[in-house]
């Protein structure tokens, strides 16, 4: 790793009680669950088993991505910064309903443009999109270093698009990134060469049997 | 809601190869795996023989690199080797098998459409090839897909996927596809969509003693 470098390791929180029941939690806040402690307890395992070390461990405010973020840093003897450039997407009036619902899924639009905002009042595709792109912007304002981010599956989603050259497309018909629970996705950047270099998409190998 | 008809690819680049050791870089040169490209690719058949996992088709690119990490695999699987000429290496014209210390200065620029190695494929042509390599496999039956192939060309194939188109000079994204690591992706055609389920997995390779490469 070069002196110009950015190194990112981006972490989908540990399980919720909102992805025990199915919702769309959006910005809404559910703690973890007990299952979610102990992935993130293997994720912290490892990141010390194999010698990670980060400058800052950045985490959204909500409190599944919160708890995750504590429970990784305590372990890497640091603390955690909270950050609203990584909160999920806002659902609108989706939340806190299951995606799971039959009521939900026969009322759902039959086709979504870009620009279509989810649950009446949500984020639109674009809308994510442009805090995806905000969110990278805002860790290249940085110094070069190596960041650790806990955040969220739609967010993740879209800082990908992001860092690849990806554009959303409409009914979500776009390439999907599925983010285990404490899956990590992890790429480096080369300023010189305006270069991202995907080392990793969704490793959840820790998590493994939990 | 996923139906049952979709494709599951498995994008594997070769195991180590005695190019590699050398750090030359290869293109459509033809090198044999080196003994620890061997037992890179007896980790990897040994770890989807233990978990299990099972492909319809098995298709490589002939250089010998390729072919002989597919019939480490195709042994323990079980599996038929179909060779197709279009997952080969990106052609480099004359620097092919050169190491960085004898190649001829690089131009100041080398444009999407311009030859690389005077005349070898150009970005466009190696995207396209890669494009085509693509749409034969979707042509054929849904099912669990594995293709050895190499890095410069199974780099053009996720940007096919992914619907990003090449920049000049090198510029761009950049898949890692470490020796043995591969790529998980699953194209659902009713849908039209494809799913990035990993990138460069080499956790096999723990077993021969390689240390987790977790950063560049």
């Amino acid at each position: 790793m070069n002196e110009n470098q950015f190194f990112i390791t981006l972490v989908r929180h540990a399980e919720s009680e909102g992805n025990v029941r199915q919702l769309f939690q959006g910005q809404d806040d559910y703690p973890l669950t007990d299952r979610g402690r102990r992935q993130a307890a293997a994720l912290a395992k490892r990141l010390s088993l194999e010698g990670q070390s980060f400058d800052e461990v950045i985490t959204s405010p909500l409190s599944r991505a919160r708890e995750t973020a504590a429970i990784l840093a305590a372990a890497l003897g640091m603390q955690e910064v909270t950050d609203a450039a990584w909160l999920e997407q806002d659902f609108g009036v989706w939340n806190p309903r299951s995606f799971r619902d039959p009521d939900f899924i026969a009322s759902r639009p039959a086709f979504f443009t870009p620009y279509d905002q989810p649950g009446e009042t949500g984020e639109s595709a674009l809308d994510l999109y442009r805090r995806g792109i905000a969110a990278v912007q805002s860790l290249l304002d940085r110094r070069p270093g190596k960041y650790l981010i806990v955040s969220h599956g739609a967010l993740i989603n879209m800082v990908l698009y992001a860092m690849l050259g990806i554009f959303p497309r409409p009914d979500f018909e776009g390439p999907r990134f599925p983010h285990a629970n404490t899956g990590f996705s992890r790429m480096a950047y080369s300023p010189e060469r305006h270069q991202w270099l995907l080392l990793a998409v969704n490793d959840h190998s820790h998590a493994h049997g939990i | 809601m996923e139906s049952e008809a979709v494709y599951h690819l498995t994008m594997l680049r070769h195991a180590e190869s005695q190019g590699n050791a050398f750090q030359v870089w290869q293109g459509q040169e033809d090198y044999p795996l080196t003994a620890r490209g061997f037992e890179q690719a007896q980790a990897l058949a040994s770890r989807w023989r233990k978990e299990g996992v099972r492909f319809d088709r098995l298709i490589s690119s002939p250089l010998t690199r390729a072919a002989d990490t597919a019939r480490a695999i195709a042994t323990v699987l079980n599996l038929e080797i179909e060779t197709h000429e279009d997952w080969i290496e990106r052609d480099n014209g004359v620097l092919a098998g050169t190491h960085r210390d004898e190649r001829p200065p690089m131009p100041d620029f080398i444009h999407t459409y311009m030859p690389v190695g005077e005349k070898g494929e150009s970005a466009n042509a190696l995207f396209l090839r890669a494009g085509r390599a693509l749409h034969a496999v979707l042509d054929g039956p849904p099912g669990r897909v594995l293709i050895v192939s190499h890095g410069g060309i199974l780099n053009m194939a996720v940007y096919a996927v992914l619907g990003i188109a090449p920049l000049a000079h090198f510029r761009g994204p950049r898949f890692a596809f470490g020796n043995t690591g591969f790529a998980s992706l699953v194209y659902d055609p009713l849908r039209g969509q494809w799913r990035v389920i990993g990138i460069n997995d080499t956790r096999h390779l723990a077993a021969i003693g390689e240390p987790p490469i977790w950063q560049p």
